[in-house]
């Protein structure tokens, strides 16, 4: 009796599983290696096209560094009357104190107000040829975080701005407000451009699998006759895919660290100017990994659809 | 094993490349299909590998009815056929020996299997010392015996050669035949088509004639 295939030793299915992905993950590899310049461009244009989204996303991340804690509690500055008197000074901060919507007070004394002022705008003696000090005691209230927005926020200043001795009241809610408008703003335009640059992602890599698919037509007839199925022809293409979303995702973040190296001494400059100190961040690891991962998936639905073609 | 009953392929605005053909061969056969070109040779090898279609009429091959093939069920059928055509069609990227293990990779066989087997088959092609070898550094022979080597290493129960000897010179067209009859004798039915009827005359076997689609001889010696 003549043996067949059937008596040989056979991989179980799901060893034949992952050893057939493990040859289409391979051959996907030399089919890229085979013509590396032109694997090299695709996966750069992918990368450019990605980075503009991720540079947006680094963008917004600064801003959130930038803005600190701006946005989780308000902050409210008392400026004091010229010559407010201990008594009425004790009195007030007592008042303060006891107010709920004020979870922290710190008190800013005329000549610690004039001792910053000439630390940070060098006026050098100029500012000690005054007779008299022309800055005013303030106070600097944190708002409890309960009370987070304007309309929370405009009761407490009417009622601090009736106190004795008060001169100004000024909030930075409004200052947050436009702050967390423009990150919302840009939020969405971030989200916008992911969408339709990951449209143009899918395109690129679809086409480029399409043309791939063309080039292996005699391949591709081969192992139809010799009786290899749907999946095993179509899974290296499948996986060029998710290595072009891959290598492009990886070029993407490399551009953007590199634009963040070149930038990070401008803005150190700019920052420094308003004695801040501030180092532009890149793509944080989290991030990272996200753009790897949506790439991978336009990678893997590009070729995906280049077959339905 | 195969079964053709009033078989019958036209392709689209062209006469019938076969016409009611009606032929059975039995397993263990060695059969050879004579006829000149354009006579429907290579037509009826591929209704029997389940490429083509026919337009009317059953082709039955191990007992499945073409016709009726689910198309998820050809690859696993062309698996159990050994097909030889007249240019190996090769895959020029890859080395004499990964072209002759691909049916046993996609068969799924283990990877100790697939080396002792694919260097079994490549010594009884006589293509041991070139197993490292790319298609393109080879002979037309040598090609030749390496698409024959892929073809049988799955030990398949029908061998189909479609002019096999085509690019051979008179020498090595006799000596693949022999090779073809040593496979028939382990126990593939062998069924080769050949517009070279010299050569074929020279091996006494069943030879079926087809002449413009129509089958007009079955002569068994």
């Amino acid at each position: 009796m003549r043996e067949n295939t059937s008596t040989y030793k056979k991989h179980t299915f799901l060893t034949l599983f992952f050893w057939h992905h493990f040859l289409a993950m391979k051959t996907a590899l030399r089919r890229l290696f085979a013509s590396p310049v032109s694997a090299i461009i695709v996966c750069v244009v992918i990368g450019l096209t990605l980075a503009l989204p991720t540079g947006l996303m680094v963008l917004l991340q600064n801003t959130q560094f930038l803005s600190g804690g701006l946005d989780k509690t308000a902050q409210v500055s008392i400026y004091l009357k010229l010559g407010v008197s201990q008594n009425q000074m004790n009195e007030l901060n007592r008042v303060l104190h006891q107010d709920q919507a004020i979870q922290q007070v710190e008190y800013i004394s005329p000549e610690q107000g004039m001792d910053e002022l000439e630390k940070t705008m060098q006026f050098g003696s100029a500012l000690k040829e005054l007779k008299q000090n022309p800055i005013p005691a303030v106070f600097v209230l944190n708002v409890a975080p309960s009370f987070s927005t304007s309309e929370e926020i405009q009761p407490l200043v009417s009622r601090l701005e009736r106190l004795p001795g008060v001169d100004y009241v000024q909030s930075d809610i409004q200052w947050a407000k436009r702050l967390k408008a423009i990150r919302t703003l840009l939020h969405d335009v971030m989200n916008a451009l992911f969408l339709l640059f990951g449209f143009a992602v899918l395109v690129i890599i679809s086409h480029t699998i399409h043309l791939a698919m063309q080039g292996y037509r005699d391949e591709i007839e081969v192992l139809k006759l010799i009786g290899a199925g749907t999946r095993f022809i179509r899974r290296p293409f499948l996986y060029s895919g998710i290595f072009y979303g891959l290598f492009g995702s990886l070029f993407a973040w490399l551009f953007i660290e590199l634009l963040v190296i070149f930038l990070r001494p401008s803005v150190a400059r700019l920052v420094g100017l308003y004695h801040a100190s501030f180092s532009l961040q890149g793509v944080s690891f989290h991030a990272g990994l996200s753009l790897i991962g949506l790439s991978i998936g336009l990678g893997w639905m590009g070729s995906w659809l280049s077959m339905k073609r | 094993m195969i079964h053709l009953s009033n078989v019958t392929k036209r392709y689209s605005g062209k006469r019938d490349a076969l016409s009611e053909i009606t032929l059975h061969i039995d397993t263990g056969e060695m059969v050879f299909l004579t006829g000149h070109s354009g006579a429907g040779k290579s037509t009826l090898l591929k209704l029997i590998a389940a490429i083509e279609k026919p337009s009317t009429g059953e082709v039955i091959v191990n007992g499945q009815n073409i016709h009726r093939l689910k198309q998820h069920a050809v690859p696993r059928l062309r698996r159990q056929i050994g097909l030889i055509f007249q240019t190996p069609y090769l895959l020029r990227k890859q080395t004499v020996f990964e072209n002759v293990a691909l049916p046993l990779v996609i068969e799924g066989l283990r990877h100790k299997e697939i080396t002792s087997r694919t260097h079994a088959v490549l010594g009884q092609v006589g293509l041991l010392d070139l197993a490292k070898a790319f298609p393109d550094a080879l002979s037309c022979g040598e090609q030749q015996r390496v698409g024959i080597a892929r073809a049988i290493v799955t030990k398949p129960f029908l061998l189909l050669a479609d002019e096999p000897t085509g690019n051979l010179d008179p020498g090595l067209a006799e000596q693949m035949i022999r090779l073809f009859e040593c496979f028939n004798q382990m126990g593939m039915t062998t069924l080769i088509a050949s517009h070279n009827l010299a050569l074929l005359r020279q091996f006494k076997r069943r030879t079926l004639t087809l002449d413009a689609g129509r089958l007009c001889g079955d002569e068994k010696q």
